[in-house]
């Protein structure tokens, strides 16, 4: 765990600077294991212990020489032991455990934080606690089960191969401490021959399958294991062919760009719309449509709306303040309707608060490139825990919101017809579905998809805020979902925002004022105008062109 | 190291750690190097790599050695001389055996007297009423009264130890060796065949054991068995060859030295007894006659005896031993009956004292050093009774251990209410190995220097300072109101330059010995070798005139002029097969293979010329430091210069049990001898007979048990090392049991159980494995289980457990009185 400025680094983790930052290129070295002379003593366990300062690990006997069943953020060397009955006998096999130093480390290509896992130039893998935001992420993209988090430091730990040791022209501890000699310490091509030399030694000696473990799907290992079983690795608790979790490569090569494109692409399909169509304001139709501020008498504010009615005559009427009147949906108040009361404001907002909140933290998390964002909450540590909390936060106000518009976003005739011509017809202006209520298809289905969205980032966000509890299946599965949820949603919200805002005007006043005039219910909620006014919209509207009766047959 | 003393004639591994790199074959059994010699173990692995040498291990359990090893074969517990004698059939039926060396390296050759016999389980001259041999049959004929022995050169003559052994042995069939030892014929022939193939002048192999060879109430013949074997193969005195023991504890080797038992003065020289009141009447029976009058000569080293002696008493009492009075030889303490500590616990627990015709009350005191006997004595129960009848006792430890703390043992050890137990405990607080200089002496005999790592905490001392202060305040007591005999002790020379705290420094000075007036050279009398005050280089330089000082001969060359010679760290290694004489210093004369004068043929040309140990040019021997005459030619003296006879015993008249090795079952047995049933445990084999000296039948207790070590854990020490590592690594008591035992008892790997001996019960967590086999034995399915020693009711409360030795039986071997830990009958229940 040291950052140790005699080594040079090769590869650092969520690094936006790439590879290399060595100008020196040091020999890789190797740990060398000798499983077939190993006689399980554990001084390399304590010697571990002692040198790295480590705690005591609680044990108790349960039945095993075994000391624990796997590593633990206080005991990073392990042996483990095993009894195999096969065809030629029984064999007692014990093989010590640790960090495998890949030289392609899925930990490191895992990790969201940069710098918190690097590589060193001679190829040791070493978590940096400086950097190390304690995620767990490196354990999920660890073929070998490696990485433990440290409940008290609320870091990641691991073997760092005696990086300090090493770095001063000693071998690790466990390597000094070993009497057998089946440790060995030095550089990668040494160990190798070393390696092959025993491995040939045993073929001789009646174990034909034996072979030095150094799998190519890491790229080899820096450390490499002599095994009599070589056809058996899982008996020595080794997977047979190691690989990067697929769950790394979709998160980090395919999901990355394509949410970076999907995102970006949001922004500019949203900016290249307006420029094309425009706000829908219906000036088009009837001539005027200003809204905005006008004046400002230093009293209070007033808002200046322009409706055209049938006369032509442009009318101005103050913005009907808070009172008992403006908490009842629906109600009409001069040329106004209450759209959306108080209620359904403060959950809209919180939703979007929470969301954006748990956006910001958690982008920094996704991507180096949005690193800077990690500032605003007071680091990427900070985000590693506000991030999950606000994600909470965010969950609950969804779960008000959906049961506070269920009832109005009951699917109705037609509406489905939004997943595909009307929303196309909808985005072109091509004409308006007179039959549209207080909510429109698509918004249902927006709706819907934002609550389907929210429950996916809530139930993977809870697995990766524990990742290494619940087993790496289901975190890497998590992990994919989490990503690919928040793609989806973010992407959403920036079409929501959009129409919420510039392309609809008016919309945006809805949520804050919590009114809208009956122009733009005319204009946008035809039939729920109609409803909550008794008018006729043909009445009101005379230029506009009927809607397709068969739209909603 | 009895037997290897009786056999080669020095009681310590012959050869050396780093020697096994130099081997061909390794068997491994009676111990478990890679679980409590894993450092030595090293040098196995180091043949392995670099000779593709072989690991065969025997041994009732699969061990951590095992699952190194290139053939394993399983074994019950006790019936390793079954499997050795089994493999010296082997090795002469199938004349896989070194003729060459045989005919000129051992006693094969001698015709031994017609009195000698065997049958039906005894060897002739057995005693039954004292349940003992006289062993006046058991000797070498000679062709006339006070002439040479008779030898057949051919090895035809029936009555030649030669013939005697193959006859002896030949009912030891592989079929015999399964139906004793449990272990399956093409398993055992495995074993056998690559053993043997070192039965050549080509290829070495080396037997290494431990505890697991001597803990048994046929100890001391077990190891004979591997000793004779090694002979045969023609292993012994060549590098990578030898018989191996690994001693227990880091310093076990000097404390045997140094006078570990009752038995033995410094260096391996006899206590007196009462009939010998003079040095010259001691000198009668402790030193031997040389026996060998034909072919060549024996030097029979120990003729210089006398030289040793009086050196050792210049050394104890200084300028007050003289010519006159014998050198102070009557202050020395004669030793009438057996104390060793198992029989002084025998004492203290029956509160009477029986020895040389006496009856008097038994020991009232008990001063203990670094020894935990409630811990490690066998049948715990009666350790503490034993305890219990004590006015006091002193304890030197640094740790409270079992025995300080044996008053409040809990109540399943079935002592007294500590109300009712009116022993005083002293408990001193004394300085451990990294708190204190001195020396370690290993297994390879290398006396190593060490140095203190840090103070003693608090008022702890070193031993060395507990030892002055106690002396220093007796000896005042006598000097103040005169005593009974107050002489021994007025008289110890006591000239350290702090008496309270000696030097050990200092004290190794003295064990090297100095000469105190000029010695010269005997061959040469005009040449001076040492002026009076110089240290002596070796025992070659002292003298029986009282001119030469010396704490024990043995160690002497450790501190020469030079300097501390146990200081020495130089790596160089001219032999290229790890001898590094300039490493240290090596009992004797820093010698680093004992005996090596075998590994050269009757010309004093290497068996093979890769691995020479000496050899002769012509006019000296070089290599190692020869362990022989060093200008004597081949054919002037035998290899084995301490035995009188000048060469290997295949035959033995040494020990109290047989001059061959005979199988017999341990004291508690799962079957009767299948050889001879009648006398089916060894004939005298010593046991006690209190109401706690009780044993099982193996219809009560049918299942075999056996005790051992971790590597992870250090007896009964490191369980006191609170939140240590190793209590981490190695958590706690546990009972492995066979897989298929467990499966028949409903037991669950994980779960409590409970083993009963005659003795006492202990419970633990149950260990179920692959690793302890099922054994066929004498036509019944036989089961064995078993746990480590190490915890204890001492320490903290998280780290204590049963006393393994709660179960353990006090049979002991007849010739060193080891308990035996290894073989005993318990059975098994859940808890």
């Amino acid at each position: 765990m040291s950052n140790s400025p005699q080594l040079e680094i090769r590869r650092s983790s969520a690094s936006l600077r790439g590879q290399g930052t060595g100008i020196r290129e040091l020999p890789v070295v190797s740990k060398y294991i000798d499983t077939t002379t190993c006689i399980g003593c554990k001084a390399c366990e304590v010697a571990c212990q002692e040198w790295n300062d480590l705690e005591n690990v609680h044990t108790q006997q349960v039945g095993t020489y075994q000391t624990l069943p796997s590593l633990d953020a206080n005991l990073w060397n392990l042996i483990k032991f095993r009894e195999e009955e096969h065809a030629g006998g029984f064999a007692w096999l014990m093989r010590k455990d640790q960090c495998m130093h890949c030289a392609d480390p899925g930990c490191l290509a895992a990790c969201p934080a940069p710098g918190a896992i690097v590589q060193y130039e001679n190829g040791i893998v070493d978590v940096n606690p400086d950097a190390c935001i304690g995620c767990g992420l490196c354990a999920t993209g660890c073929p070998f089960d490696v990485p433990r988090f440290h409940p008290k430091t609320g870091k990641m730990a691991k073997c760092t191969l005696c990086v300090d040791r090493v770095a001063v022209g000693i071998e690790p501890a466990c390597i000094k401490a070993c009497p057998t000699g089946c440790l060995q310490f030095g550089n990668k091509d040494d160990m190798v021959a070393l390696g092959h030399e025993r491995v040939a030694q045993l073929k001789a000696n009646g174990f034909p399958a034996a072979t030095l473990y150094d799998p190519e799907g890491v790229s080899g290992t820096g450390v490499v294991t002599v095994l009599g079983h070589g056809d058996h690795p899982e008996w020595y608790s080794l997977p047979a062919d190691p690989q990067i979790p697929v769950s790394v490569f979709v998160t980090k090569s395919v999901l990355k760009p394509v949410g970076m494109v999907a995102m970006l692409g949001a922004v500019g399909a949203a900016f290249a719309h307006y420029l094309r169509f425009g706000p829908k304001d219906g000036a088009a139709t009837n001539g005027l449509a200003t809204n905005g501020l006008v004046g400002a008498n230093g009293v209070g504010v007033a808002r200046v709306s322009g409706v055209a009615g049938a006369t032509g005559a442009v009318e101005v009427e103050e913005i009907p303040p808070p009172n008992s009147e403006t908490r009842v949906e629906d109600a009409v108040i001069g040329n106004y309707i209450v759209r959306h009361r108080l209620s359904s404001r403060v959950i809209h907002w919180s939703v979007a608060l929470f969301f954006f909140g748990a956006l910001f933290s958690g982008l920094p998390i996704w991507t180096p490139i949005f690193g800077w964002m990690a500032n605003l909450f007071g680091g990427l540590e900070v985000c590693r825990w506000l991030h999950a909390w606000l994600g909470i936060a965010f969950s609950a106000a969804a779960l008000v919101m959906v049961i506070h518009w269920a009832r109005d976003m009951r699917m109705e005739r037609g509406d489905w017809a939004w997943l595909g011509p009307k929303m196309i017809r909808y985005f072109r202006r091509n004409g308006d579905d007179p039959d549209t209520g207080r909510y429109n298809g698509g918004q249902k289905i927006f709706f819907f998809l934002v609550a389907l969205l929210a429950l996916c980032l809530l139930g993977s966000g809870l697995v990766l805020w524990f990742p290494m509890s619940l087993g790496r299946p289901l975190a890497e599965i998590s992990w994919i979902l989490h990503d690919a949820a928040f793609i989806l949603f973010a992407a959403s919200i920036v079409v929501h925002i959009y129409l919420g805002t510039a392309a609809l005007p008016g919309t945006f006043r809805s949520m804050t004022r919590g009114v809208v005039s009956k122009r733009y219910a005319r204009l946008h909620h035809p039939r729920w105008y109609r409803e909550v006014t008794g008018d006729d919209w043909n009445e009101v509207s005379p230029g506009r062109s009927s809607a397709p009766e068969d739209d909603h047959r | 190291m009895a037997s290897l003393a009786a056999t080669f004639g020095r009681g310590a591994m012959t050869n050396g750690w780093v020697d096994i790199k130099n081997t061909d074959v390794i068997l491994a059994m009676g111990g478990n190097p890679a679980e409590n010699h894993p450092v030595g173990f090293k040098w196995f692995m180091e043949a392995r790599r670099g000779r593709n040498a072989k690991l065969v291990v025997v041994d009732p359990r699969f061990t951590r050695t095992a699952a190194v090893a290139d053939i394993y074969a399983p074994i019950r517990p006790g019936t390793d001389i079954a499997f050795l004698l089994g493999m010296i059939r082997y090795a002469l039926e199938n004349k896989r055996f070194h003729e060459d060396y045989v005919k000129i390296h051992t006693n094969a050759p001698y015709i031994i007297g017609s009195g000698f016999g065997f049958q039906d389980g005894l060897f002739s001259g057995f005693d039954q009423a004292k349940s003992e041999y006289a062993k006046e049959t058991w000797g070498y004929e000679a062709a006339q009264e006070g002439g040479p022995y008779k030898v057949d050169p051919t090895l035809q003559d029936e009555r030649c130890v030669f013939q005697l052994l193959k006859k002896h042995v030949a009912r030891y069939t592989p079929e015999m060796v399964e139906r004793v030892c449990g272990t399956p014929k093409d398993a055992f022939l495995k074993v056998a065949d690559m053993v043997t193939s070192t039965g050549n002048a080509e290829r070495v192999g080396t037997i290494t054991y431990a505890l697991g060879w001597t803990q048994h109430s046929t100890g001391v013949q077990i190891i004979r068995a591997g000793a004779m074997l090694q002979l045969l193969l023609g292993n012994v005195g060549r590098p990578g060859g030898g018989v191996n023991a690994f001693r227990g504890h880091s310093n076990i080797q000097g404390a045997t030295d140094t006078a570990g038992t009752f038995e033995i003065l410094p260096g391996y020289l006899k206590t007196p007894t009462g009939v010998q009141q003079t040095l010259a009447q001691y000198y009668e029976t402790a030193v031997p006659t040389t026996l060998n009058k034909q072919g060549w000569a024996t030097m029979n080293y120990w003729t210089n005896y006398p030289k040793f002696m009086v050196s050792l008493l210049k050394a104890t009492y200084g300028a007050a031993a003289t010519a006159e009075n014998d050198y102070g030889y009557g202050w020395l303490p004669k030793v009438d009956g057996n104390y060793s500590w198992l029989y002084l616990f025998d004492d203290m627990y029956r509160g009477r004292s029986k020895r040389a015709g006496g009856d008097e009350p038994g020991p009232e005191g008990f001063l203990t050093f670094g020894m935990n006997p409630v811990g490690l004595g066998p049948n715990s129960k009666k350790m503490v009774g034993a305890l219990s009848k004590l006015k006091w006792m002193v304890v030197v430890e640094n740790a409270e251990t079992e025995t300080a703390m044996f008053w409040k043992a809990p109540g399943e050890y079935g002592g007294a209410a500590p109300s009712d137990i009116q022993t005083e405990v002293f408990l001193l607080p004394a300085a451990n190995f990294a708190e204190k200089d001195g020396t370690f002496t290993n297994s390879a005999r290398w006396l190593q220097w060490k140095w203190k790592a840090t103070d003693p905490p608090g008022q702890a001392r070193a031993d060395q300072e507990i030892v002055a202060r106690l002396f220093l305040a007796v000896r005042d007591l006598y000097r103040k109101e005169g005593g009974a005999f107050p002489d021994p002790i007025l008289n110890t020379l006591w000239t350290y330059a702090n008496p309270a705290n000696p030097d050990l420094g200092e004290v190794l000075k003295e064990m090297n010995g100095k000469a105190l007036a000029d010695v010269h050279d005997e061959k040469d009398p005009t040449k001076v070798l040492r002026t009076a005050g110089q240290q002596v280089d070796g025992f070659a330089q002292l003298r029986d005139d009282g001119s030469t000082m010396c704490g024990n001969w043995l160690h002497s060359g450790v501190y020469t002029e030079a300097g501390n010679n146990a200081q020495r760290r130089v790596t160089a290694d001219p032999t290229g097969l790890g001898m590094f004489h300039n490493w240290a210093f090596s009992w004797p004369a820093n010698r680093r293979i004992m005996y090596n004068r075998a590994s050269a043929d009757v010309n004093g040309k290497p068996w093979d010329a890769k691995r020479v140990g000496i050899q002769w040019n012509g006019t000296a021997w070089t290599g190692d430091v020869p362990d022989i005459k060093v200008d004597s030619p081949p054919g002037t003296y035998g290899a084995f210069i301490m035995l009188p006879e000048g060469v290997g015993r295949l035959f033995s008249p040494a020990l109290n049990d047989g001059p061959f090795p005979e199988h017999y079952e341990a004291v508690e047995a799962p079957i009767d001898n299948p050889l001879h049933p009648k006398v089916t445990s060894n004939p005298v084999s010593k046991r006690f007979s209190t109401d706690k000296d009780v044993y099982g039948t193996k219809e009560d207790f049918p299942i075999v048990c056996t005790t051992y070590r971790l590597t992870e854990h250090f007896h009964y020490w490191t369980q006191h090392h609170l939140d240590g590592r190793l209590n981490e690594v190695q958590p706690g008591f546990f009972i492995e049991i066979p897989e298929a035992l467990a499966e028949k008892e409903g037991i669950a790997n994980g779960s409590q159980v409970v083993v009963e001996s005659a003795r006492g019960a202990v419970r633990g967590v149950a260990m179920v494995t692959k690793r302890l086999p099922t054994l066929k034995v004498d036509g019944k399915t036989v089961w064995q289980i078993g746990f480590p020693i190490h915890w204890g009711f001492a320490g903290a409360k998280s780290h204590t457990g049963p006393l393994a030795n709660m179960l353990t039986p006090s049979a002991m071997d007849p010739n060193t009185w080891t308990p035996e830990y290894k073989s005993f009958l318990v059975r098994l229940k859940k808890a």
